[in-house]
């Protein structure tokens, strides 16, 4: 191997390496890896398609909502606190990939993603047309507008795909992938590289752009740089190999954000050096990832999820209702789509500038008296990161809930699909709780304490970093900021949850 | 791969959401009529169902086997059934009916009829919350 230069690499997290698993590692490095996993998304996804549009209007005997609104946020909150970010790894909306191929040789060329758009504002922006719709059309109620969903997902990413270069979609629209990119920060796993040194002396860096390799040069297609097959540590097949479709190259990972597991680095890399390295919940939040990556963008969609999850859930308790007749009443109005942008925008704005206040208080308190160093975008970067493992510890204790709830009614909604379409089976409706009722607040509130616990941790690391003695006293506002949204979560989970379809009515 | 094309652009053109009625018309089957009432204010706890049978001659039908089924709206939650049983004059009721959660719920009666027929009515109920 040639060393060219020893670029200086961040530091990776140097835990155990799971791609050392008996088989696991030659099973990544297989070219249809990721297909075994995104087939059977595919599967399902035609099955919610089918019954979201023909079968059984109500939304607990559909498998478009059941398995979309109940099991899908279940498993892909349980996936990011134990493992990592499993869904976007067997995400089946690629597979639209080969269409996209055939269309693309229609069109003179690629087009380049706008510069205007290279970061996350798009996303937060869907983000939120997202949130807003999914209450303004009660879309966890209607299997028909869940499937419309799911098509026009399916659309989308063809057609992103086609006009613009692989990895658009995942890294500038996909909101639910950016929703796991925000919270893949807090999994116990990464992407990292099993020896920097080893890098240092990589050449084309095919993690990152790909390789082509085949026993001689002259079988080369030039769509990426040629290492022979004699070269490959551990040859896993000939032919192309792309990189990073989201850009990143594997020893300057320091975050989850955009990496999508796909594992491509994986097989690209000629000399077998990725990892898949197990490290602290949420180390990456005391080290400022996305001070060079993301930034802004990246921070605002973290803090702007933390709140609209507890939003999310609150619309699902009496309370909630209350305000929102009181707020009618008093503007004269029963449009609910009004009400609804306003409580979004009262939410927003108000989580925005207490999570302002702060951190410009934590900074003041740390000593940054300098202007230009005080800025509120600044100190967000800073602090930011404390709201992380309470906007996960919220969203999975909400998601945890729905899911424990009903996990086992994908059984008789099976059932009961097969049943729609005339086969003799009587679905169990009684099949529906994984655990006891009486279990679901200590397992939610569980939740919401080790993660805010994590929280004090995060503040803690940043203030020592940043202030060392000092940063006793910036630490004062992070903390009381976590003890109040704690018992605020807490507070939330511990209504009764009312299901109700809109703000004055019933859905049917 | 063109008839898979036509079979899929008929789903998605064909398909309108099948509307759940609501404040139900009364069911018929063979001249049999059924209704479904929910006893006082809707409310979290135990409530009265009442299913009211009248044959085609407006005779009360007697020994139909009546289901109630209480679904909210929301996947994965549990449906709440019970067995509704005969009063007087074609009335039947449940006993051990109760909503579990505040929100909105579908109350269907499914009617056995003695001469194996089925009939079914339903209606949307907000249970509010405390
Ligand atoms: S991970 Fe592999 S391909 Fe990427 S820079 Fe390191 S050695 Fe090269
Ligand atoms: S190729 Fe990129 S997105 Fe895929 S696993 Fe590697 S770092 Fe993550």
């Amino acid at each position: 191997m040639n060393r060219l230069h020893r670029p200086a690499w961040p530091r990776q997290p140097r835990g155990p390496d799971l791609l050392r698993l008996p088989g696991l590692r030659r099973f990544f490095r297989w070219r249809y890896a990721r297909l075994v996993f995104q087939l059977p998304l595919l599967l399902l996804a035609v099955f919610v398609v089918v019954d979201g549009l023909t079968g059984d209007q109500l939304a607990p005997r559909n498998l478009a909502t059941t398995t979309l609104w109940l099991h899908y946020r279940g498993l892909v909150v349980i996936a990011l606190a134990l493992l990592g970010n499993a869904f976007c790894a067997a995400c089946p909306l690629l597979l639209t990939r080969g269409l996209s191929r055939r269309l693309e040789r229609l069109l003179p060329r690629k087009l380049s993603w706008p510069k205007l758009l290279k970061n996350k504002y798009l996303v937060i922006t869907l983000l939120l047309l997202f949130f807003l719709s999914y209450e303004v059309f009660d879309l966890w109620a209607s299997p028909w507008l869940t499937a419309w969903l799911v098509i026009g997902y399916f659309a989308g990413v063809l057609v992103v795909d086609t006009l613009f270069p692989a990895g658009t979609f995942c890294r500038y629209v996909c909101p639910l992938g950016n929703f796991n990119f925000a919270f893949a920060t807090a999994s116990p796993t990464q992407i990292a590289a099993v020896d920097p040194d080893v890098c240092s002396g990589c050449r084309d860096k095919p993690c990152l752009h790909g390789r082509e390799s085949y026993p001689e040069p002259s079988q080369a297609q030039g769509q990426a740089a040629f290492i022979p097959l004699s070269s490959i540590q551990n040859a896993n097949g000939q032919g192309f190999f792309p990189g990073c479709e989201t850009d990143l190259m594997v020893p300057t990972v320091v975050s989850n954000m955009d990496c999508t597991l796909c594992m491509n680095c994986v097989r690209a890399c000629p000399y077998d050096n990725v990892a898949l390295t197990v490290r602290a919940p949420g180390l990456e939040w005391t080290r400022a990832p996305w001070a060079k990556r993301g930034g802004f963008a990246a921070m605002l969609l973290g803090i702007l999820l933390t709140f609209w999850g507890l939003l999310n859930a609150v619309a699902m308790t009496g309370p909630y209702y209350r305000g929102a007749e009181w707020l009618a009443t008093v503007l004269g109005t029963r449009n609910e789509a009004l009400l609804l942008i306003l409580i979004f925008a009262a939410v927003t704005l108000s989580g925005l500038a207490l999570t302002t206040a702060m951190s410009l208080l934590a900074d003041r308190l740390g000593g940054v008296n300098n202007s230009a160093k005080s800025t509120p975008k600044a100190a967000l970067m800073r602090w930011g990161y404390v709201l992380l493992p309470l906007g996960f510890g919220f969203w999975a204790a909400h998601y945890l809930f729905h899911f424990l709830t009903g996990a086992l009614s994908i059984v008789p909604v099976t059932q009961h699909f097969f049943e729609f379409w005339g086969s003799a089976v009587d679905p169990n409706w009684r099949l529906s709780r994984l655990v006891p009722t009486r279990w679901l607040f200590p397992i939610g509130a569980g939740f919401v304490s080790v993660y805010s616990l994590l929280a004090v941790w995060v503040a803690f690391r940043i203030a020592l970093r940043d202030f060392g003695k000092r940063g006793v006293l910036a630490l004062w506002p992070p903390l009381l900021f976590i003890l109040a949204f704690a018992a605020f979560s807490l507070l939330v989970l511990a209504q009764p949850m009312e299901m109700r379809g809109t703000i004055f009515g019933p859905t049917f | 791969m063109r008839f898979l094309a036509v079979v899929v652009l008929f789903i998605l053109v064909g398909c309108r959401p099948l509307e759940n009625t609501g404040q139900a018309a009364t069911g018929t089957e063979g001249g049999v009529r059924v209704s479904l009432e929910l006893v006082g204010p809707p409310a979290v706890g135990p409530a009265e169902v009442r299913v009211y049978l009248l044959g085609g001659d407006n005779k009360a039908v007697t020994d139909a086997t009546v289901t109630v089924t209480g679904t909210m709206t929301h996947a994965g939650m549990e449906p709440i059934i019970a067995q509704a049983v005969p009063a007087e004059g074609g009335l039947y009721r449940t006993e051990d009916f109760a909503f579990d959660m505040a929100g909105d719920w579908l109350l269907e009666a499914d009617v056995t009829l003695p001469d194996g027929g089925e009939v079914t009515d339903e209606q949307a109920v907000t249970v509010p919350g405390g």
